[in-house]
């Protein structure tokens, strides 16, 4: 038997093989893993020396500003856009999907609808913060303003939102449709009590998905919304300063890598934070959805 | 209990039912009759002239080998057909106590309330046991949390399954087995006070115990309501049918009282379907 390589008991090389491709799913595998730990731990290191209560709870201070203080407003600042974006967005985002996904007639029309959106997603945020210099800043005459930013932001956020739910909501069986139909009751009650249930956490992923963008995106606030300083709380016709704007601006104007790292570091603490909100609820939500 | 929500006063209803549609006399022979029903799906035809009658109080078991249309035949006598892209009915009419229910002043959704349908696979809706079964209820009418606990209860038992379900009301529908979920879409059915019961095949993905339970069930409903049941089985049908539909290739191949089809079928083919040696 031993003379028939076939049934040898020993394959050196099949195991090397095997080995190697081991290896090799792990190293791919753990990118995933060290590569958030590796930036956050980066951003820790560097940002350490200024992170402290104060410097989430104070404005900025010094010469040049940001030298010293804190970082307050910027926290609020983002805070006002990203909810003004969000409260736009989500609702018509949603409303959007359950029209294509539920009552739109034609398979062409909902074609192209979905082609748009997904043109729409591509589109990149400078151009958005253009638009939105352009035709609200300008052209409505919003100013800059924490409602121009937060409306530029919806719009980046709006083809994300409509193309997760449009998902969403395409996944759910068909013949729970059919039967909950059946019942004799009307679309809206369905789509409500029957289909929503099983797509908010589809809904809620791609929501948080498009909110993290647009939270972590200085452009399109740049010329729609941030100042460099502001001095009262953010109200939603002035200027506010946000994250990203104040990271941007730290750096390009060099004045004080410490505090950058310690803004990037509030800024991907918070987008953390957010995320695993939205885990929670979504695991809650699909509990509910069964 | 069953008759307290049985008699509830029709004029609760919601949306208004056409007036020839609400609850007649029930001295009129068929419930439920098509007449020369013909539908498509997109171009392709599947039923022709299909003519059946469904006499009330009585089960009529509709019979052919798998394609031949049984499905798209009992969708389209409660109009829930429609609900599939593409397909439609393209001539004839169903006619229930002499209502033609494709008339266009008939609102689909009240015909689907007063004929319910049960398809083959059960698909609890995404809530809790209690919740499946006021599905409809919530929509159609307004009750008190007294009257829709007493209909929860009365649905319940009804199906067989109050006694099994009765600690776990608010647990999650999809926990129950198939068996139960499929009574519970007939406990939910019930609990929209039907006239009509469609039943698409209900016991072709169950137990043999929960397929003679469905059985049993269906002998005690027709005492209250007009039945129709879509088998290819033809020991199930013997059981249940009083009449008998056998179909072949989108038409009526014969028709009658279950005892006269069974015993002396007029057609050859239908005399093969019946000794198993077609679909
Ligand atoms: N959604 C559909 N689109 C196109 N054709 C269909 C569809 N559903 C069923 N059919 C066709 O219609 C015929 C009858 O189907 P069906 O009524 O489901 O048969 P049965 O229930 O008797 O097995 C079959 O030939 C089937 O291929
Ligand atoms: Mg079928």
């Amino acid at each position: 038997m031993a003379s028939n390589p076939q049934w040898r008991l020993h394959q050196p090389r099949a195991l090397l093989a095997e080995r190697l491709f081991v290896a090799g799913a792990w190293i791919a595998g753990s990118m995933g893993f060290l590569l958030p730990v590796a930036i956050i731990g980066y951003l820790l290191v560097n940002g350490i020396g200024v992170l402290s209560w104060e410097f989430i709870s104070a404005p900025p201070r010094g010469y040049p500003l940001g030298l010293h203080g804190g970082i307050l407003p910027a926290i609020q600042g983002s805070l006002a856009v990203t909810m003004v974006a969000l409260g736009v967005a989500f609702p018509l985002a949603v409303a959007s999907a359950i029209y294509l996904a539920e009552y739109a007639e034609h398979p062409r029309f909902v074609a192209i609808m979905q082609f748009l959106a997904e043109c729409l997603a591509a589109v990149p945020a400078l151009l958005f913060g253009v638009l939105g210099y352009g035709l609200l800043v300008v052209q409505f005459g919003l100013g800059i303003s924490a409602l121009a930013g937060g409306l530029t932001l919806a719009m980046m956020m709006y083809p994300v939102i409509l193309i997760g739910s449009h998902a969403a909501l395409q996944s759910v069986d068909r013949s729970l449709r059919e039967s909950a139909l059946a019942m004799g009751v009307s679309r809206a009650y369905v789509i409500r009590r029957a289909l929503l249930p099983r797509a908010w956490p589809g809904i809620i992923a791609a929501t948080v998905l498009a909110g993290s963008h647009a939270v972590g995106s200085a452009v399109p606030v740049l010329f729609t919304a941030a100042v460099v300083q502001t001095r009262s709380a953010p109200s939603l016709d002035s200027p506010v300063m946000t994250l990203p704007t104040h990271l941007f601006y730290l750096v390009s104007e060099a004045v004080s890598f410490e505090h950058a790292y310690g803004t990037a570091f509030v800024l991907l603490v918070c987008l953390l934070f957010a995320n695993t909100c939205a885990l929670v609820l979504r695991r809650r939500l699909r509990m509910r959805g069964e | 209990m069953t008759t307290q929500f049985r008699s509830m006063p029709a004029t609760q209803l919601r949306p208004p039912l056409v007036p020839a549609v609400t609850r007649g006399d029930a001295s009129a022979a068929a419930a439920l009759h098509t007449i020369d029903l013909c539908s498509s799906y997109g171009d392709r035809g599947v039923l022709t002239n299909v003519s059946i009658e469904c006499p009330v109080q009585q089960v009529t078991a509709i019979m052919g080998p798998s394609g031949c249309g049984k499905s798209t035949l009992v969708k389209a006598l409660n109009r829930t057909l429609e609900l599939t892209p593409g397909a439609r009915v393209t001539g004839g009419g169903v006619f229930f106590r002499d209502q033609d229910l494709y008339a266009r002043e008939v609102d689909n959704r009240a015909v689907r309330k007063v004929i319910g349908i049960i398809h083959q696979r059960p698909q609890p809706f995404p809530m809790s046991i209690e919740e499946n079964v006021l599905f409809g209820v919530r929509f159609h009418q307004r009750l008190t949390r007294h009257q829709r606990h007493d209909l929860v209860e009365a649905c319940l038992q009804r199906t067989g399954l109050w006694t099994e379900v009765r600690d776990r009301l608010h647990q999650p529908a999809h926990q129950l087995s198939g068996g139960q979920q499929q009574r519970l879409c007939l406990a939910r059915t019930l609990a929209n006070q039907p006239e009509v019961l469609l039943m698409d095949e209900p016991c072709s993905s169950l137990d043999p115990a929960s397929t003679e339970r469905i059985e049993q069930l269906v002998a005690e409903l027709k005492r209250d309501y007009t039945i129709v049941i879509v088998t290819h089985n033809v020991s199930q049908a013997k059981r249940v049918a009083d009449r008998v539909v056998l179909m072949m290739e989108g038409q009526v191949l014969e028709q009658g009282e279950a005892e006269q089809v069974f015993d002396c079928p007029r057609t050859t083919a239908g005399a093969d379907f019946l000794a198993g040696r077609i679909g």
